[in-house]
């Protein structure tokens, strides 16, 4: 038993044992266990970590190569030349502006060699190396330095800036320079100032056109009007009922070119500032209630009703009552000019605040919102091919405008197309201004209203009233959205078909299959964005890539690379030959639209700037043209341009006036009491004629078609022509005997007669009291050029030094206003010029004056 | 529309010859029917452009005189729709202002002449016979003032 005994303890020991060795293993398993969680945990947590590293170099990948590609973007499209250099001037690199300007291919051609190497100048590159050395020694940079640089197409102004390149340490590594070439911005400077300039004198020359032509019909018109009304009046109670016709229909034309004249001329007073506020204070209500009366009858023939509104209590208003007339009778005339028969005008007068409103409201056309403000701009209608249509000389508003602001008021309109039109006046009732005007104006200056006068203006501006005019037909062509273009390069099939899938939506997607047909097809439809799979058949994604960014006008387009994997290698090189951006396979719809559209907007910004920069260029071209034509023919282009309109309105009632004048004095017996009055209206309509006809002439600018003509005979027509000018019988004018064996000339026979014709009045003129005018020739020898010098003396009262230096500028005249346009003699030297030839004057105080024109011999 | 003839008073022509007269200038326009009148045309005298093409298509005229510039059509295509509907009809263009491309383009699509406003009626008669003598019948060449 005692065996047993032992036996059983050891079996116990044995089991104990057993067990707990079972129980360490299990111990030593559970731990081995727990041990292989905590590696797998901490292996995910690597991971993790990896994966985030990845993502976030991802990002910063992105980042870089956006970041990348705008600045690579900014150095080629920058308008300025970039460089530099290392500490010996020797150049390290530059951008494409740079290379440009160099005449350089490439940037390899560049690198490692110095200034003295690229074509400059030695002294300019002497002169560079200086700067350099300058700002490489002192450390610091200069900057906005003007410098000329010599090339083959001239020299160019440059606007440069260097700054010293520095290591990590501090120390000056190199330099590195920018330019800006600032020759066109310079020469633009020049031109616009001489641009600005040049149109001022050419409103001046406007203004002074306009002036002088309006005066001079002045003195013809009013030789007209005074035997017509006189002849119409008592002393023409015999007149036929045919004559009487005739009459009227000349008077009605002269006075219609009487109130274009006088608007003219109120104009150009206005515009020269000339006119003065004579204040006073304006029962605004009679007066405005009088002028209604005024044009009461016109309306009535016009079958238009014409209503006044006026506020009682309005009360003395300080105004010049000359120019508030004017204002109502131009705002009056202007809705009778342009309300269709059946129509009405409501004029009203009310208080507005502090300012008195007269306003004249019409059942007229209307005015498009867009041309309000224009109307009241000078010459509106003038320019306006509507001028037939309702002529008048298009500045009743202008005038209208200038008036009111003189007296401190406002104008206004309300109008709508089709819907008639409200004119507005507003002048302040300031009472302070009223004592003032009190005191002041005791209206001495100021003659009583001429109703009269003011009846037929409106009733000439009765006479034009014609149809409405045509709306704008500006029809709308139905807005096309236009998609930007995106061109997907993919050779997997299902791969294209997703991606065509996902940009269909916001893009017009055009899928081609590898990189030749994307460059192809990039051609034709200029995309904005270009997908393109990096792994191609025919041309790869990187190639397409280089291609696209090698050629200036596909730059601007954006690539996206895709990679099949996220191979870092694929996508530093894709980089690195200009890619934008790229995209890893595989990617979410969101992603790649996200992508595509960063891309586009990037493209559609770098459009932007290239037409906002064609958009300068093209002003800039216009502006230089624009500039180089009025610096061309000076001030006569704008005057031509006016010219144009002006003689057609002014010939077509001298038109009248001469035909009629003409049929009447066919009509009337030989005898006719009535004869003379007539035949003075003939001969001042046709004066008027050659006046504006002369005007015109000056204005134009292209010389006439030439003839070769005799010296002599040209002489003889001009003194022919000269002779029929002399009043008085104490002038004498003669043609000396000439050289013999003149040359001919080769001229504008019409346009030297006026030339010569002027020089000779002008000489008329100056003895106008007694003397004699005569005329020589002969050819004077003349270094390397051939010709003949016509002479024209006169024994007149001679030209004071002072004034010698002027009688060639146009408008000049020592003539009383009336007597003479000042043109002649500018006339007479423009036609001399553009012959080839010259004028010249030589004048003493008390023994008369000779002019010289000299003419090039016709070529033999 | 003005139409009218004098009888007599004429230049001794053969038969009356047709003018067809436009212009918008009323006053102007009654006083070139009249003048014409009196020297033995019939004249049509019309103040549009339409109204010219609507005498021209119901009647065969000897001269025609337009303005260059007329509210509803163009003196020019006045003219050439004129000359589509008779290309034998002489066009005269009578105009108060007329710009050196215009006077190019007014030869250029076939007017006969120009004649610059203001002129006298002397002018224009001349000009007017010449066209008419010039456009052919032989019995009316004889015509001429």
């Amino acid at each position: 038993m005692r065996a047993e005994g032992v036996a059983t303890e050891e079996l116990a020991t044995a089991i104990t044992e057993l067990l707990e060795s079972a129980r360490r293993s299990r111990a030593e398993r559970d731990a081995a266990i727990r041990e292989r969680d905590a590696q797998a945990h901490a292996f995910a947590e690597a991971q993790e970590q990896l994966r985030r590293e990845i993502v976030e170099r991802e990002r910063a990948y992105r980042e870089l190569a956006r970041q990348r590609s705008v600045l690579q973007q900014i150095i080629d499209t920058v308008p300025y030349s970039i460089f530099w250099k290392d500490r010996d001037s020797v150049y390290l690199g530059a951008n494409q502006k740079k290379l440009d300007a160099l005449g350089f291919a490439s940037i390899e051609a560049l690198v490692g060699v110095t200034d003295y190497d690229t074509g400059v100048r030695r002294e300019e590159a002497d002169f560079y190396r200086s700067i350099d050395r300058k700002v490489m020694e002192a450390g610091q940079p200069i900057l906005n330095l003007e410098e000329t640089q010599l090339r083959p197409d001239g020299p160019h102004v440059l606007l440069t800036s260097k700054v010293p390149l520095r290591d990590d340490a501090g120390a000056v590594t190199g330099i590195l320079g920018i330019y800006v070439d600032i020759t066109e911005r310079k020469r633009m400077e020049t031109e616009l100032a001489r641009a600005k300039e040049a149109a001022e004198t050419a409103a001046r020359a406007r203004s002074d056109f306009l002036a002088a032509i309006s005066h001079e019909l002045r003195t013809p018109l009013t030789l007209i009007l005074g035997p017509l009304e006189e002849l119409l009046g008592d002393a023409g109670t015999g007149l036929s009922a045919g004559a009487r016709v005739q009459l009227e229909r000349i008077r009605r034309n002269a006075r219609r070119l009487f109130g274009l004249v006088n608007d003219v001329l109120d104009f150009t007073k206005l515009e020269a500032g000339k006119m003065e506020v004579h204040w006073e204070p304006v029962d605004v209500v009679a007066l405005v209630g009088e002028m209604v009366e005024d044009a009461r009858s016109v309306a009535e023939r016009k079958d238009i009703s014409l209503g006044f509104a006026p506020e009682a209590d309005i009360g003395p208003l300080p105004a010049d009552r000359a120019k508030l007339e004017k204002i109502v009778l131009n705002l009056v005339g202007n809705a009778l000019k342009f309300t269709p028969a059946g129509g009405s005008i409501d004029v009203a007068v009310r208080c507005a605040g502090d300012d008195a409103e007269i306003s004249v409201s019409d059942t007229g056309p209307g005015i498009p919102s867009e041309k309000h403000r224009l109307i009241f701009e000078r010459f509106q209608q003038l320019d306006s091919s509507f001028t037939r249509r309702y002529p008048g000389s298009g500045l009743g508003l202008a005038v209208v405008k200038e008036l009111t602001e003189l007296m401190g008021g406002r104008v206004g309109v309300e109008s709508e197309q089709d819907r008639g039109s409200r004119f507005w006046v507003r002048l302040p009732r300031c009472s302070d201004r009223l004592v003032e005007a009190q005191e002041v104006g005791t209206g001495e200056s100021v003659g009583p209203r001429d109703s009269a006068a003011q009846l037929e203006r409106v009733s000439a501006l009765f006479q034009v009233a014609g149809p409405q005019p045509a709306g704008d037909s500006g029809a709308r062509r139905p807005g096309e959205s236009e998609r930007p273009v995106v061109l997907v390069a993919e050779d997997d099939g299902d791969m294209r078909a997703y991606m065509r899938d996902i940009l269909a939506g916001r893009y017009d997607v055009v899928p081609v299959e590898n990189g030749q047909q994307a460059l192809e097809a990039v051609r034709s439809r200029l995309p904005a964005v270009v997908v393109a799979d990096i792994m191609m058949p025919e041309l790869d994604g990187l190639e397409l890539v280089s291609s696209l960014k090698a050629d200036p006008k596909l730059r601007r387009i954006q690539v996206v690379l895709v990679t099949a994997k996220a191979s870092r290698e694929e996508v530093v090189s894709g980089l690195d030959v200009g890619a934008d951006d790229y995209l890893s396979k595989p990617f979410g719809p969101a992603e790649l639209l996200a992508r595509v559209r960063a891309a586009e907007r990037q493209c559609r910004m770098f459009e932007e700037l290239e037409v906002k920069r064609r958009e300068l260029e093209s002003a800039l071209d216009n502006l230089r043209a624009t500039q180089e034509e009025l610096m061309q023919v000076g001030k006569m282009a704008a005057v031509g341009t006016l010219a144009a309109g002006m003689s057609h309105e002014l010939n077509n009632p001298l038109a009248t006036i001469l035909m009629a004048s003409q049929s009447l004095l066919r009509q009337l017996p030989a005898n006719s009491p009535w004869r003379d009055a007539i035949e003075i209206i003939e001969r001042q309509a046709a004066r008027s004629g050659r006046l504006v006809k002369l005007l015109l002439d000056f204005s134009r600018r292209k010389p006439a078609a030439t003839e070769r003509i005799a010296i002599e005979d040209l002489m003889n027509r001009v003194v022919e022509l000269a002779k029929s000018q002399i009043q008085g019988g104490n002038v004498s004018l003669q043609v000396e005997r000439l050289e013999r064996c003149l040359p001919p000339v080769e001229v504008s026979v019409q346009q030297m007669e006026v030339a010569l014709l002027n020089v000779v009045k002008n000489g008329l003129d100056a003895t106008a009291s007694g003397g004699r005018v005569r005329l020589a020739a002969r050819a004077p020898g003349r270094a390397g050029a051939l010709g003949v010098e016509i002479q024209v003396s006169d024994t007149g009262s001679g030209i004071p030094p002072e004034v010698l230096p002027r009688i060639f500028d146009p408008f000049f005249t020592t003539k009383a206003v009336g007597q003479g346009t000042g043109l002649g003699l500018s006339l007479a030297r423009r036609i001399v010029e553009s012959h080839g030839g010259e004028i010249r004057v030589q004048s003493k105080v008390g023994s008369g004056t000779t002019m010289r024109v000299w003419l090039p011999s016709a070529v033999p | 529309m003005t139409t009218g003839t004098a009888g007599e008073g004429g230049f001794g022509r053969e038969r009356s010859l047709q003018v067809l007269l436009v212009d918008d200038e009323r006053d102007f326009l009654h006083l070139l029917a009249f003048e014409f009148c009196n020297v033995g045309f019939q004249v049509t005298a019309v103040d549009t452009g339409r109204a010219a093409v609507e005498a021209a298509q119901r009647q065969k005229f000897d001269v025609a005189i337009t303005d260059l510039k007329m509210p509803d059509m163009d003196g020019i295509e006045i003219m050439v729709t004129l000359k589509q509907i008779d290309p034998s009809l002489p066009v005269i263009m009578a105009t108060g202002y007329l710009s050196e491309a215009t006077r190019i383009s007014v030869g250029e699509y076939g007017a006969y002449g120009y004649i610059l406003k203001p002129f006298s009626f002397e002018d224009i008669l001349s000009l007017v016979d010449r066209a008419v003598g010039e456009a052919g019948q032989p019995g009316q060449r004889g015509a001429r003032a």
